[in-house]
């Protein structure tokens, strides 16, 4: 996951304001929130900047996976124990007998899974943060290997 | 269901749907989404040969052999155990899982130490210890499974206000991170002091700051207990007597032995009334002339000095996949990888036994091998 | 930086080993893949560590013990002991066995298996 200081270091670093940002920290920070898209750079499109434009674009891919929530997970630093999975406030809500008691989740569509050994997003529509707007992190604070991200928290 | 095979939790609640295995850890997953890389062929001397002719071989060495060790058999099911302790008694030969856990399973089998099962650590622990262990990495989904995250019947609550976590060890390991709230990490080189003073906090004496707020905790449930794995056995250097005081009383014991069936092992051979041997020792006193390993690598697991030793010796592996030890053998013979190519039973960390559900099928595995050894002896 | 580092006498550090997941994970697939390099022939230190001896996080380093040696990819993880290096347990941490190790920067690559599995024979 890049940091903002990561992509602020490929940025023309002029704070132009062109983007409507009064630094290009600032215009850093809302590319990985995704409140502002990397085309409001204007000058990062001229042929000078190309091989940097590249590269934060690579960095921006993660970002792109994030979800509605975001929430972001990288495989390779999952070993797939099912933390998240079982303290999920919404799981052991909707799926008692299953996450709540340890067992592997029993819902079609839950918001996480383990599969294939690593964690993945199946369905973010049930997830307080998604729903409530309420700031949850059970997930992300039981995941000490750090598989697990939010977008606001970089 | 698939009974899963990759540690000593046994999880039973996995589900493969085609390629698409659900809920095990990246260990357990990757046996089944693996299974058919770096498979082990029938070798005499490193050439390729048949499974009876490699046979032939194995008998033909043991027969001539002066001194044999079994070595391994923590991923062999029960049933192939018990007819390795044959083997081992035709042959007089010492049998050894590498694991050391003996005296402390030993206590649990003579009831000398409380244990208990994970099912009802579920269901009542409060204080919950891992002591020298790293089961977040060794066995990933103890926690999740049985311990410090479900919810149990007489645990509604949940981690942050039913549980307390107590992590023991002498780094900041995967586990000790997840010591957040009710929970505490206690880092320390001198596990027998650590339990001395636990033992010293009970009974009402002076003890440090976190040390009494663990004792404070202890006292509010009659079920606490305590995971013990390899860094614990190391730290009290096998004296137990004041760890068993410390369990009496905090509650219950249960190994964090990650070795699938090593539990299994311990039983197998108390029951037959063999004691575990100490491969290492048998390599450095020169005891042995040959060994057969099952399912075991110790080339990857022991140090340089004693594993070299492996070399001058008439090495037999019996295991599914190439191993290092497999590439310095006289002779190796492909097994099945048990619970995923062969049935049969296992006991859990806890000993609880555990029928296995294999998903495919395979003509040799570790029973057929060992009773045709056996056999042809 | 490098330069400077390259100066660095030899580091000496007390050797633990642990259970990593990824490893077993990738050391029951296949132990003569590059993934199991990858996951096995590692040294962990504390970032303390790091900074004090000017450790940089995969860079490569010649770490002996018992007038054996290997190169290992260098890794700066909380997980070490602040007084130690961490390895996980493999045919790696069995070739370097010892309670005290030393580390020193390398230009050299990383040790393969088959390479150690040449001392033992």
């Amino acid at each position: 996951m890049p940091s903002p200081m990561d992509i602020y270091k490929l940025l023309p670093k002029t704070n132009c304001k062109l983007c409507g940002e009064q630094t290009c920290m600032s215009f850093a920070f809302k590319l990985i929130r995704k409140e502002k898209k990397l085309e409001d750079c204007k000058p990062l499109f001229s042929p000078e900047f190309e091989e940097q434009r590249k590269k934060i674009e690579e960095m921006l891919k993660v970002v792109e996976k994030a979800t509605e929530t975001g929430l972001v997970v990288n495989e390779d630093l999952c070993i797939g124990c099912g933390n998240c999975v079982v303290v999920c406030p919404v799981h052991v809500y909707e799926d008692p007998e299953g996450a709540g008691s340890g067992f592997g989740v029993r819902l079609d569509n839950p918001i996480l899974r383990v599969e294939n050994g690593v964690v993945r997003v199946v369905d973010v529509g049930l997830c307080r943060r998604y729903k409530e707007k309420t700031i949850c992190v059970a997930c992300r604070e039981n995941c000490p290997t750090s598989a697990i991200a939010f977008l606001e928290e970089l | 269901m698939w009974v899963c095979t990759g540690c000593s939790c046994l999880c039973d609640d996995v589900e493969i749907e085609g390629n698409n295995v659900k809920h095990a850890c990246r260990i357990g997953a990757g046996i089944i989404l693996n299974r058919s890389v770096a498979r082990a062929e029938p070798l005499i001397e490193g050439r390729k040969t048949d499974m009876d002719s490699a046979i032939e071989k194995a008998v033909e060495i043991l027969k001539d052999s002066k001194g044999v060790a079994i070595y391994g058999l923590n991923n062999s099911t029960l049933e192939a155990q018990r007819i390795a302790i044959k083997l081992a008694k035709k042959l007089s030969a010492y049998v050894d899982n590498g694991s050391k856990f003996e005296k402390l399973a030993e206590m649990i089998l003579n009831k000398e130490i409380p244990s208990t099962t994970l099912e009802n650590v579920k269901d009542y622990a409060y204080v919950i210890f891992y002591w020298g262990c790293d089961v977040h990495n060794s066995m990933p989904r103890h926690m999740s499974r049985y311990t410090y995250y479900p919810r149990g019947k007489k645990r509604q609550r949940g981690y942050e206000e039913d549980r307390f976590l107590v992590v023991v060890d002498v780094r900041r390991s995967h586990t000790a991170m997840l010591a957040k709230k009710n929970a505490v990490f206690i880092k320390t080189d001198d596990d027998r002091k650590l339990v001395r003073e636990f033992v010293t906090a009970l009974e009402g004496g002076i003890a440090s700051g976190d040390v009494l707020r663990v004792v404070k905790e202890l006292k509010k449930s009659d079920f606490n207990v305590i995971f013990g794995g390899e860094g614990l056995i190391k730290g009290l250097g096998n004296e137990f007597e004041e760890f068993v005081k410390l369990v009496n009383s905090v509650g219950y014991f249960i190994p964090a032995d990650y070795r699938t069936n090593s539990m299994g092992f311990f039983k197998s051979i108390f029951e037959a009334g063999i004691s575990k041997a100490n491969f290492e020792d048998l390599l450095i006193d020169e005891t042995i002339d040959t060994a057969i390993i099952v399912g075991d690598d110790p080339l990857n697991s022991m140090p340089f000095e004693i594993a070299k030793r492996l070399v001058k010796l008439k090495l037999i592996v019996i295991d599914p996949k190439v191993s290092f030890t497999s590439k310095i053998a006289d002779v190796v013979i492909p097994s099945a990888i048990s619970g995923v190519e062969c049935g049969g039973k296992m006991l859990r960390s806890d000993f609880v036994e555990v029928e296995l559900k294999p998903v495919f099928k395979s003509e040799w595995d570790d029973v057929e091998i060992l009773k045709s050894i056996l056999e042809g002896l | 930086m490098l330069r400077f580092a390259k100066f660095l006498k030899k580091v000496e550090l007390r050797l633990i080993t642990y259970r990593d997941g990824f490893q077993v994970s990738v050391a029951r697939k296949d132990k003569f893949s590059d993934e199991f390099i990858e996951k096995s022939a590692v040294i962990i230190v504390h970032p303390d560590t790091a900074k004090t001896f000017g450790f940089k996080d995969g860079q490569i380093v010649k770490v002996s013990a018992n007038e054996r040696s290997a190169n290992l990819r260098l890794k700066v993880s909380e997980i070490a002991p602040e007084d130690g290096a961490l390895m996980p347990k493999s045919i790696y941490s069995c070739y370097l066995f010892s309670d005290k190790i030393t580390i020193e920067p390398t230009d050299g690559e990383i040790t393969t298996p088959n390479e150690l599995l040449e001392v033992y024979t």
